[in-house]
């Protein structure tokens, strides 16, 4: 029982609103001062700071700062009006719009809620402009935000693949067809609502050809960005962390030259953000690998995994029993924050049972974006209600069904293989 | 108190119970997974010395990089605290650079020749330096293999390397040696490898058989080439500071396990060589004998690379090896 | 913001960090270029860059603290009256107050007798480590600088102007 106090603390600090990276530090100082004080304090430090004085984690702060490049370089603009011709003539026109735009912004960025703030301000006022009513703009508008971070490239994927010792280029390859599939279900869901309530398409009749590839040629070059990302991965012209150098490289240069909003103003602005984020980002990841230590000189995940062993002895149980586990989790703690501390617990588990590590990592990045949507402390519903004002009582109601949509998604990927690693093996 | 004695108050009975159990509680860490030779005999090492020492001395063993090791848990051992390291000869070479000469490339033939040299003055004086920085040594024999190279041409002479990328762990004494052995040095993580010789960035990489054989590179490169220009072999250390405050018992203890297990690991490692190479061999796998005279040769001006070491190392070592294989004959 | 934070500089952590993260950035753009056309990369490279990404870590982490934008579970705060949540934000403010006072003891006992070198240019790794110090030690101000400010408005029912 005694080692299990750690966890105890952990969430009494989380319950107190501490940040994560202090309750995880809080719970695992706890433990080497109180209970296990045969671990020098020094040697905890010691881990603390070397969890983060790693090369593949540079990664990290460069998707962030390709994202925050993407806010002020036209890039955005660029790829609305793209998805706008591709799909505008659509039921539900604008809405439609907002499941594509989160996808192919998804090729850039890798945060759900910069995304979900983002269109929030651009798009939910359109939407209401069209006839949309406000709920339902913010419900699309959250829940498209999920597919960001699962789209390639994105933090998430990185931090995953260090974690479970994958490749990241491999993660990156996989994650294209969960992130395709939430797009769909999405553009099925609208299209079934906008059907029953006449929504209406955004223009009246569908763009031309040549319109379309006029349009396309605009939007080519941000296109690119992920396009020469996985290529550059994929070669082996450079590793992760160069594809992210090269991406913000790039991400510039079509800011400055190519779409010109990008001005020399926004470089600090963009820097600041960065160091910002990444702080708090990383700070989590060093914080969790202590509480790992904890974790480990106490034998849990084996505890855990015999548990679950002894519990069954098959993996569709065992994956039922996992996403029931993080969709709970994931309406509390933020998905990233608990990838960070449950896929070291959960993934030498699953490789017990057989499950290949790369498709548990689909399972995992998109059940904890779900998360995010629902009551009571989703981070992408409290971002879109915040800026959009709408009460949470009216976002539930309308966001369900997209919830539904997701779930269907995670189904799939969860129970069929072939599907979650359907673009890995396209193109292997 | 020698307890025991029914009139022993009670104060006194728990005081000699807490003395019986207050024991020593050592944490040994090592890179070795477990079922690698060095984390197997460590095991039998820590279970002997926990149950000759009668409960005073409890050995933990945390195998497969667990716990610290490399620079940091040589850092642990510097800092004092309760902790053995069993780690790569090299991390002593960051407090004292001569370790790294001494390990330098092809000086020895055979495991013996090596023992031979630790025995010295020379090495036995860099262990000196080494306890006033804090560290006791306790051995510097737990070998697991010379390093030679994987490659998908056949190397004989320094010319058939010329050309050839091989990757090398992050390290200037790897770096410095594939150079001077006419190769072109390429530094990334091990697990990569496999990939990285097919897409072509490298054409072999450097290790010892069982590397070789556990790893399944025979898979890419089928060319063993016996260079021997490195000899894979882990030091044990504890901090001084733990070291002086064990009783004589205890001390003893220790450095007879340990050296028992020494001799268990390389009497294994040396019959499980053999096994794997039988076993490469039935995976179409040559093996090529190199011209040893050349690559050393060539690889003399390695020893002037590093000025953290001590002029005339090189020279000093040679002279005591040509000593010790005078003494082999 | 009042006059305490405005001397201490809103965003002198930002800045320092945008520096380091400049750095780190140039150094890996640079290393795929000098690979890929000179065919060399410095062997120095990466360790440049992973130490000035360290020191971005913390400079991020201590102003991430400044603004209240690190990342947490908002389950209390959000079901609280102003009064409670008052409360609650002092005895978070103290908790971290606690936690951050011993990371800064421990990291700096840590650093102290640090012996590590890097593996590539042989420097200490002191010159790294220093940031996690020095983001202890400006949290540990800034958190007691909170703890005032909620005690104030918990019990005093003093309205600071922000
Ligand atoms: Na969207
Ligand atoms: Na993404």
């Amino acid at each position: 029982m005694e080692s299990l106090y750690p966890v105890i603390v952990l969430f009494i600090l989380f319950f107190l609103n501490i940040p994560i990276a202090y309750a995880l530090m809080g719970s695992s100082l706890f433990y080497f001062i109180f209970i296990n004080t045969s671990m020098p304090m020094e040697m905890v430090i010691q881990q603390f700071v070397t969890s983060i004085e790693s090369f593949p984690y540079l990664a990290v702060p460069f998707f962030i700062m390709v994202g925050s490049v993407m806010n002020y370089s036209g890039i955005s603009e660029a790829l609305m009006d793209f998805a706008e011709v591709l799909v505008g003539h659509t039921r539900g026109g604008l809405a439609q719009v907002n499941v594509l735009l989160s996808a192919l912004m998804g090729g850039i960025s890798g945060s759900a809620n910069a995304d979900a703030a983002m269109q929030s301000k651009i798009l939910v006022p359109e939407m209401e402009k069209k006839g949309f009513s406000k709920p339902f703009s913010a419900a699309i508008t959250a829940a498209s935000s999920a597919i960001s971070p699962v789209i390639p490239p994105g933090t998430n994927l990185i931090l995953y693949a260090i974690i479970a010792n994958v490749a990241v280029g491999d993660m990156f390859l996989a994650a294209y067809m969960p992130g395709i599939l939430m797009a769909m279900t999405l553009m099925i869901a609208v299209h079934i609502i906008s059907i029953k309530r006449g929504y209406n398409p955004s223009r009246d009749k569908m763009a031309s050809p040549v319109e379309i590839f006029k349009q396309f040629l605009k939007s080519v070059w941000a296109l690119l960005i992920p396009f020469g990302i996985i290529m550059g991965m994929r070669l082996g012209v450079f590793t992760p962390t160069e594809a992210g150098a090269i991406a913000v490289l790039f991400s510039l240069i079509v800011g400055f030259f190519v779409y010109k909003k990008l001005k020399l103003k926004h470089i600090p602005i963009v820097l600041k953000d960065t160091v910002k984020s990444t702080g708090a980002v990383l700070i989590i990841i060093s914080s969790a690998k202590v509480f790992g230590y904890y974790l480990t000189l106490e034998r849990i995940p084996q505890v855990i995994s015999e548990s679950l062993m002894g519990m069954t002895d098959s993996p569709f149980i065992l994956l039922m029993v996992i996403n029931l586990l993080l969709i709970f989790i994931g309406m509390f703690i933020e998905g990233g924050a608990a990838l960070v501390i449950l896929a070291p617990l959960l993934v030498p588990t699953v490789k017990e049972f057989g499950i290949d590590p790369i498709h548990f990592g689909m399972i995992f990045i998109v059940n904890i974006m779900i998360g995010g949507l629902t009551p009571p402390f989703g981070s992408m519903m409290f971002t879109v209600c915040s800026i959009v004002n709408v009460t949470l009582e009216e976002f539930v109601k309308e966001v369900w069904p997209f919830i539904v949509a997701l779930l269907v998604v995670l189904l799939m990927i969860t129970y069929c293989e072939s599907i979650a690693l359907f673009t890995l093996n396209l193109f292997n | 108190a020698c307890g025991g004695g029914t009139q022993a108050p009670a104060e006194n009975a728990s005081t000699d119970a807490e003395k019986q159990v207050e024991k020593k509680i050592i944490k040994v860490s090592t890179k070795f997974v477990d079922d690698e030779q060095t984390a197997k005999s460590l095991k039998k090492v820590v279970e002997a010395i926990n149950e000759r020492s009668n409960g005073s001395l409890e050995l933990q063993l945390f195998a497969g990089g667990i716990l610290p090791i490399g620079k940091d848990g040589m850092e642990q051992v510097v800092q004092g605290s309760d902790w053995i390291l069993v780690d790569g000869v090299n991390f002593l070479g960051d407090y004292v650079p001569d370790y790294n000469a001494v390990t330098g490339p092809f000086l020895y033939k055979t495991f013996d020749e090596y023992f031979a040299m630790m025995k010295t003055p020379l090495v036995q004086n860099l262990n000196k330096q080494m306890e006033e920085k804090g560290v006791k040594v306790l051995s510097l024999d737990w070998v697991f293999g010379f390093r030679s190279m994987m490659t998908k041409k056949p190397i004989t002479t320094p010319e058939d390397m010329k050309g050839i990328n091989v990757r090398v762990p992050t390290s200037q004494l790897y770096t410095y040696t594939i150079e001077a052995m006419g190769g072109n040095p390429v530094s990334m993580p091990y697990p990569d490898t496999y990939a990285a010789i097919q897409q072509g960035v490298i054409d072999g990489v450097e290790g010892s058989i069982m590397t070789y054989y556990g790893t399944k590179q025979y898979e890419n490169v089928k060319e063993y080439s016996l260079t021997n220009h490195l000899l894979g072999v882990s030091a044990v250390t504890i901090s001084t500071k733990v070291w002086d405050a064990l009783t004589d018992e205890q001390r003893t203890i220790i450095e007879e396990e340990f050296e028992k297990g020494k001799e268990d690991n390389l009497n294994e490692t040396i019959k499980l060589e053999k096994e794997y190479a039988e076993l490469l061999k039935k995976e179409g796998v040559n093996f090529n004998e190199v011209d040893s005279e050349a690559f050393l040769k060539a690889a003399a001006p390695v020893y002037t690379k590093f000025d953290k070491w001590t002029p005339g190392i090189y020279e000093e070592i040679l002279k005591e090896l040509d000593k010790i294989k005078q003494q082999q004959k | 913001m009042n006059n305490f934070l405005k001397k201490f500089g809103k965003d002198f952590e930002l800045y320092l960090g945008s520096f380091f993260l400049a750095v780190t950035s140039i150094i890996v753009t640079m290393n795929v270029f000098t690979r890929y056309f000179l065919k060399f990369t410095y062997h120095w490279a990466e360790e440049i860059a992973v130490g000035a990404f360290v020191w971005t870590i913390f400079l991020g982490f201590a102003n991430a603290y400044k603004t209240k934008s690190l990342i947490g579970v908002e389950v209390l705060t959000s079901i609280l009256p102003e009064k409670g949540k008052n409360i609650v934000e002092l005895f978070t403010s103290i908790i971290i107050t606690i936690l951050s006072v011993l990371m800064f003891y421990f990291s700096y006992k840590y650093v102290a007798g640090s012996t590590k070198i890097t593996a590539a240019l042989e420097i200490s790794y002191v010159y790294i480590n220093t940031s996690m110090i020095i983001s202890f030690a400006l949290i540990t101000v800034y958190s007691i600088y909170f703890s005032i400010q909620s005690f104030k408005k918990a019990f005093l029912n003093e309205n600071t102007k922000s």
